[in-house]
């Protein structure tokens, strides 16, 4: 029975990852485009070859020079992360469930008690940690099959005139699988977890302001319609 | 399919003023979904507005390599302008000031709030429907959604 539920909110999970992942992929291109420029300032080496003025520039200029393909790249990669939210929400669940009897969305409003947030920031913080320590590992190799298609450019295109010398034949990583046994042999198990602290205190403290938003926005409507409801009755 | 209100525990009083009588009408007039999207929505302004700074960092780190110029297709700069979450903070500040932290926050904002919209209401009434596919959960009497 609760095994059932879990797989409910699983399928949940994945499904609204993946309705939200295809309304706002355009969105996430042009905010990582705008991020990485930077000022007039910056030196040389660090700016960008674009500039846009305002994201509304950004949308337009995207679309005329780049088409409407240019809104939608990376989606896969993105697609991918839907294993993140198919274990960060079912745990939150299962969390919030243990610590105040209550599912996501839910609340109590006569419960006046400061343990409620309380719970709350735990078990999005719980469910936050569990879900980027099983997921990050794919980032990794992600990670390494990106930079090692540009290395491999690089090297047979400039080797031989390199000081550094002609590296080794073919690509370091063939297919993923053997790419995860060669980085198990070569560095160890740590190795699918380089840059993770960093990622860390990013998407921790994220999840817990959006998490504790919500829950506290719903409690406050809640209470709304209760009154509505008192003075229906009254 | 309709849920309306249905997250909601029965209480007793709870002491609001009479001033919000209007919004609480309001407030009791919006469908579940409708609820679970602006309070999705909020939640994603907040938590762009909270990110925002290290969301900049971390682009910069990961992109910078991408912009050096070439000679001969090899990377001629070997100096990198970004190295550690503290180093980028300070470079950043001094480079742009307080907007270059909050680089991105437009298109930030208008990811995160559809993002959590989206993501809110459809969780929810996906949920609901699983839980009915998957197995009747002898829906509770005070907190089923």
């Amino acid at each position: 029975m609760e095994d059932n539920k879990f797989l409910a909110q699983v399928y949940a999970s994945v499904t609204a990852g993946a309705c939200s992942t295809i309304v706002t992929n355009p969105i996430w291109v042009v905010k990582t485009r705008l991020m990485s420029q930077v000022g007039a300032t910056a030196s040389k080496d660090s700016r960008t070859p674009w500039h846009y003025k305002s994201t509304i520039d950004a949308f337009r200029t995207m679309y005329r020079t780049e088409g409407l393909g240019s809104f939608y790249s990376g989606l896969a990669p993105a697609l991918l992360g839907l294993t993140h939210v198919a274990i960060q929400f079912p745990l939150y669940e299962y969390f919030k469930l243990r610590f105040t009897g209550l599912e996501m969305g839910q609340n109590d409003p006569s419960n006046q008690s400061t343990s409620h947030w309380l719970s709350i920031l735990a078990a999005t913080f719980l469910s936050k940690i569990c879900a980027t320590t099983a997921t990050y590992p794919h980032e990794v190799l992600r990670t390494r099959l990106q930079i090692q298609l540009r290395q491999r450019k690089i090297d047979y295109k400039i080797a031989k005139s390199s000081p550094l010398g002609v590296p080794p034949e073919g690509p370091r990583y063939r297919g993923v699988v053997t790419m995860a046994r060669t980085i198990l042999q070569e560095e160890g198990w740590r190795a699918f977890y380089y840059g993770m602290g960093t990622n860390l205190i990013r998407a921790v403290p994220a999840a817990m302001t959006t998490m504790l938003t919500f829950e506290a926005l719903k409690r406050a409507v809640h209470r709304l319609q209760d009154e509505a409801h008192d003075q229906e009755n009254a | 399919m309709s849920y309306e209100n249905s997250q909601r525990l029965p209480t007793g009083q709870n002491g609001l003023p009479r001033s919000v009588s209007k919004l609480a009408a309001f407030a009791a007039s919006m469908p579940e979904a409708s609820v679970n999207s602006a309070c999705g929505a909020l939640a994603g302004a907040a938590s762009g507005i909270v990110t925002c700074p290290l969301d900049v960092i971390k682009t910069k780190l990961q992109a910078q390599g991408g912009f050096r110029p070439r000679v001969n297709g090899s990377n001629v700069a070997r100096t990198r302008t970004y190295t550690g979450l503290i180093a980028t903070a300070q470079t950043i500040w001094r480079q742009d000031g307080l907007r270059g932290m909050y680089r991105g926050l437009g298109p930030m904002l208008v990811g995160y709030l559809p993002t959590w919209a989206v993501y809110m209401s459809v969780y929810s009434g996906a949920r609901e429907y699983y839980y009915d596919r998957l197995g009747q959960f002898g829906h509770k009497q005070v907190s089923t959604q």
